[in-house]
């Protein structure tokens, strides 16, 4: 109960603001300018074209959606009022977390609109239409609970920002810089890069190990959260 | 009600508090006084759970902040220093979040409308709280407080930054909530003790150099007592009644401080002494210390 207040709270921050509009709209034109440019210029009815950016695309977007969060509440000290409520520290990254994601999946399905249409062009894959959303969901609630941590780190949104930035930049290279790296951490960093995982899922195929990958990410991340928040009781 | 003993607590190795013990009864009005950096704040927040001690236990109703925090919180209302709240939120929305938290479902509306018709702030509910003045913030603040109707409050600093009018407003609604609360309030300005508190915490450096009713620390507070008259008796006729110091004439004018021997108040002794003598007195009045003095008296320096 004292979690769905919080959440409640935070879903108003974003939504009785131009934050989640702005969001909304700048997600939708983007990703409709990718959409667009395969089915018109490839003459292809798949979704390929937009998924394929959307790991780079959501590297900005869920940074600036969660840098706010806790960043915000440590430099006006509202963080001391709720922690003087009966609140637990957990209840406090969870709600934001929460809301994040209830922002995100809003924007996720305005967006369903682009597979809609591939229905009345053509008869795409159901099936890989779903694995391809699950699997943004998942990249997209994994880059939330990076910037959420990111938020505990400084009262200053900017650094927040660049910081939880910089941390999907890496997990997001690293895939890239594979050959690089000596034979057998290559398989380690297979394993630890985004991309391998994503790209899996848009395949259609869901399988437990990219699932399981994606939601330790979330834990970990949420996990590192609370106990920065929990540090600072000192 | 609270009790706090061998209080320490510790900033990166600097000791922000040291050795704090002290006891709130049921009822008491306490006011909690000293300079900024004193260690006022940080009690506080240790108070309400905020942070943790280095060391040292508290108490509240019996029962452990580091252990049971969550029953501490909900028996605690607490006004944080500068009134932090949420501006994009309104002045509704914000206490009802407030409410809800504080796990109030069935009588979240007459709680809101009830802490609001105290603090004065039913004409703002709907509107957003960054729009605010200063004034109607630290009401909103002390609504948030009070909304689940807690047995303790905590006030850090209640009525800094206000103009004259608000701070008068704010202490007579502390005065009121005092009736039937027991509350903890700090301060920098003794004048700020007097009207709404029963006992006083002075607190320097992290430790308390003294605990005492208000009007013993008033007592301490007087200083010397400024006189000037117009007649044939010397100023050295006043040594009666203790000190004199700072002597001026100018034309059968004469001025200058008396530091009274004793604790109690001579100015009605002197006012007496003059009648008799038949001496026109000018100017009588009792000099206050400021907070500084009173302090350096205090830690003995």
């Amino acid at each position: 109960m004292t979690t769905v207040s919080l959440i409640r709270k935070e879903l108003k921050h974003y939504f009785y603001s131009p934050m989640a509009y702005v969001v909304i709209c700048m997600f939708l034109v983007i990703t409709g300018w990718f959409f667009a440019n395969s089915l018109f210029l490839r003459r292809e009815a798949e979704l390929r074209g937009m998924l394929d950016v959307m790991p780079l695309l959501l590297m900005f977007f869920m940074p600036a959606v969660t840098m706010r969060s806790i960043a915000e509440e440590r430099k006006v000290d509202t963080i001391q009022l709720v922690l003087t409520m009966p609140v637990r520290e957990w209840q406090v990254t969870l709600s934001k977390y929460a809301a994040s994601l209830v922002l995100y999946a809003v924007t996720l399905a305005f967006s369903l609109f682009y597979p809609m249409l591939l229905y009345l062009l053509g008869s795409p894959d159901t099936g890989m239409i779903a694995a391809s959303y699950l699997a943004l969901l998942l990249i997209g609630a994994s880059y939330i609970s990076i910037g959420i941590f990111a938020s505990t780190l400084t009262v200053n949104q900017v650094v927040a920002f660049i910081t939880a930035f910089g941390i999907i930049f890496v997990l997001f290279v690293l895939s890239r810089l594979e050959m690089l790296f000596p034979l057998w951490m290559q398989a380690w960093i297979e394993r630890v890069a985004v991309v391998p995982h994503f790209d899996n899922m848009l395949r259609g195929v869901i399988r437990s190990s990219d699932v399981v990958y994606f939601v330790t990410l979330n834990l970990l991340f949420l996990f590192l959260a609370t106990y920065m928040l929990y540090r600072r009781r000192g | 009600m609270i009790s706090v003993s061998s209080l320490n607590k510790d900033y990166g190795g600097i000791r922000a508090v040291s050795d704090l013990s002290f006891e709130v009864s049921k009822g008491e009005v306490v006011g909690f006084l000293g300079p900024n950096g004193a260690g006022k704040t940080t009690t506080m927040q240790v108070l309400t759970g905020y942070i943790d001690p280095t060391s040292g236990r508290v108490l509240v109703d019996g029962l452990d902040v580091t252990e049971h925090p969550i029953e501490v919180k909900k028996r605690m209302g607490y006004l944080p220093e500068n009134t932090p709240l949420y501006e994009d939120l309104s002045v509704y929305d914000f206490l009802e979040f407030a409410a809800s938290v504080r796990g109030l479902n069935q009588g979240k509306r007459a709680a809101i409308r009830e802490a609001s018709e105290r603090c004065g702030i039913g004409d703002v509910l709907h509107r957003t709280i960054g729009t605010l003045s200063k004034g109607y913030r630290q009401r909103v603040g002390l609504a948030q407080a009070i909304l689940h109707d807690p047995d303790i409050l905590i006030l850090d600093e209640p009525t800094s930054g206000l103009d004259p009018l608000q701070v008068g407003e704010i202490r007579s609604l502390i005065r009121e909530l005092g009736r039937e609360k027991t509350i903890l309030l700090s301060t920098h300005i003794l004048s700020e003790v007097e009207p709404t508190c029963s006992r006083v915490i002075v607190i320097h450096q992290g430790s308390i150099v003294a605990d005492s009713p208000v009007g013993e620390l008033s007592g301490r507070m007087r200083g010397g007592v400024r006189i000037e008259y117009r007649g044939s008796v010397k100023p050295a006729a006043f040594e009666r009644f203790g000190r004199v110091e700072d002597v001026t004439s100018d034309g059968g004018v004469f001025a200058f401080r008396l530091i009274p021997s004793g604790e109690e108040d001579v100015r009605e002794a002197v006012f007496r002494f003059c009648k008799e003598e038949d001496v026109v007195l000018l100017e009588l009045h009792a000099e206050k210390k400021s907070l500084e003095e009173v302090f350096r008296e205090l830690t003995g320096r």
